[in-house]
């Protein structure tokens, strides 16, 4: 007799959280801001296989024409996506694809081919629930011929050299220096000390751009004892850009300066970006670039976080080879 | 005798695994310009290579000015490195192994001492060029432009 009336107030009780956590999820879908489709400003435009994969998935986080699944709308789970779809908006958006340059919308195109060649898009949670968004391997290739099919270098070799050496000739009559150097929104602050020290790597990019990568004492020993998880503070990173000026003999040399790059290690001011400070300075002057602090939350960030966590989230780190050889 | 040579063995084997690293362990170096800094680069796509050419002060303005005109005290190193397609991001290629370090030293106004400090200087258009015509080579570089 008694087991019996303590079964049934165990079933009270159990009744009474459940009938709770329902009221609760009832009342949670009443107070949750829903997700909305934003304008479509200008939709990308590609082939139509190119569009096919891209629709089916990618647009559901990078465009204005989400289309969420019931699951997706159910509160709690629908705070999740609603934050996620407008972070990954603002990262890379196919609805507001007008509002890219020309060269702009190649780099994206780069970076969905390495997302999706190295397997970190769509990403690994949303495919739990949406396994159908994976790539095929026939679509990376799509993607990817895709991608090299859209880039060309619209300059002429001719023009290149002929830039380089007019930039050459200005740049060595140059005497006046800069007096304050710029600083990114962000509060890094350009230096030329860099240009004293190691090169830490060389690099190329897509066949237009190459690139001298230079780093601080603090940045060299972290490299060579390969402290990257994190790197240590005060490390500074500095990746000079160049256009690629061909040459009589068969080589490519630096021609006009197009930017350079800095990334400064502080863990504790840029926590939202790995303890990175990213900044880019442009042209002779030196521009920086971004209009707000936190331009690298969804400019910069993004890729490194994705494809460059095994080295501290920074491209470019000296490749492993054979001190023997 | 047998339970000397075991714990014998283990003990080298315990010590050589503490010591350094093994020959063939793969590492990331830094090179090492002693001193000098970086004046240009280059790259080769035929022989996928990647150089980099470092100078003194001396130097520096050498290759600045570009007149071929050379004094004592200049200092260069000419280094080649193999270059790879880059394992983190398609599209891109980095340098990987060492292949050559070239150096010369101004002497005088004519004198250029050239060495070859490490591996072969790599052929210029299909050809190994003989001392004088690496030198002249290498002294036709000019300055990456920095503003």
């Amino acid at each position: 007799m008694n087991s019996l009336t303590r079964k049934s107030k165990v079933k009270k009780v159990l009744l009474g959280i459940i009938a709770f956590v329902v009221l609760a999820v009832v009342v949670l879908q009443f107070t949750t801001q829903p997700l909305t489709n934003p304008p479509v400003t200008g939709t990308i435009e590609a082939p139509k296989e190119v569009m096919a994969i891209l629709q089916r998935s990618c647009f559901n986080c990078h465009s204005n024409e989400t289309k969420l699944a019931w699951f997706d709308k159910i509160a709690p789970l629908s705070w999740r996506v609603k934050a996620d779809v407008e972070h990954a908006r603002q990262i890379m958006n196919f609805s507001e694809w007008d509002k890219l340059g020309a060269g702009d919308r190649v780099g994206a195109f780069w970076g969905i081919t390495n997302m999706v060649k190295f397997d970190r898009m769509p990403l690994k949670g949303y495919r739990l629930l949406h396994p159908d968004a994976k790539l095929s391997p026939a679509e990376v290739e799509i993607i990817r011929k895709y991608t090299e099919s859209i880039t060309h270098n619209d300059r002429s070799d001719s023009t290149i050299v002929h830039d380089a050496q007019e930039a050459f000739a200005a740049w060595r009559k140059q005497t006046d220096t800069l007096k304050v150097f710029p600083k990114s929104p962000n509060g890094v602050v350009y230096t030329d000390e860099f240009k004293k020290w190691k090169v830490i790597s060389m690099s190329t990019l897509f066949e237009n751009s190459m690139r001298v990568i230079y780093g601080n004492d603090i940045a060299v020993k972290a490299v060579e004892n390969e402290q990257f998880h994190p790197w240590p503070d005060g490390a500074v990173v500095v990746k000079a850009v160049w256009e690629q000026a061909p040459n009589e003999y068969g080589e490519v040399r630096p021609g006009k300066f197009i930017n350079a790059q800095f990334l400064v290690k502080d863990g504790k001011q840029y926590t939202e970006t790995e303890g990175w400070g990213f900044a880019k300075f442009s042209g002779n002057n030196l521009t920086p670039y971004g209009h707000t602090a936190n331009f690298a939350t969804t400019q910069c960030i993004s890729c490194h976080r994705q494809l460059a966590e095994e080295t501290g989230y920074l491209f470019s780190v000296p490749l492993k080879v054979n001190p023997k050889q | 005798m047998m339970k000397h040579i075991i714990p014998a063995f283990a003990a080298i084997i315990i010590l050589a695994s503490c010591g350094k690293p093994a020959g063939n362990q793969l590492t990331r170096i830094v090179y090492d310009p002693h001193g000098l800094t970086l004046i240009t680069s280059s790259v080769n796509k035929h022989l996928q290579t990647m150089s980099a050419l470092y100078g003194n002060k001396e130097a520096y303005a050498a290759a600045l000015a570009g007149d071929g005109h050379h004094v004592a005290g200049e200092s260069f190193a000419f280094v080649t490195w193999q270059y790879h397609d880059d394992p983190v991001y398609y599209g891109s290629s980095i340098n990987g192994e060492l292949l050559s370090v070239e150096t010369i030293h101004v002497e005088s106004d004519t004198t250029y001492n050239y060495q070859l400090e490490k591996g072969n200087a790599q052929p210029v258009n299909g050809t190994v060029l003989n001392t004088a015509q690496r030198i002249n080579y290498i002294f036709g570089y000019k300055p990456s432009v920095m503003p």
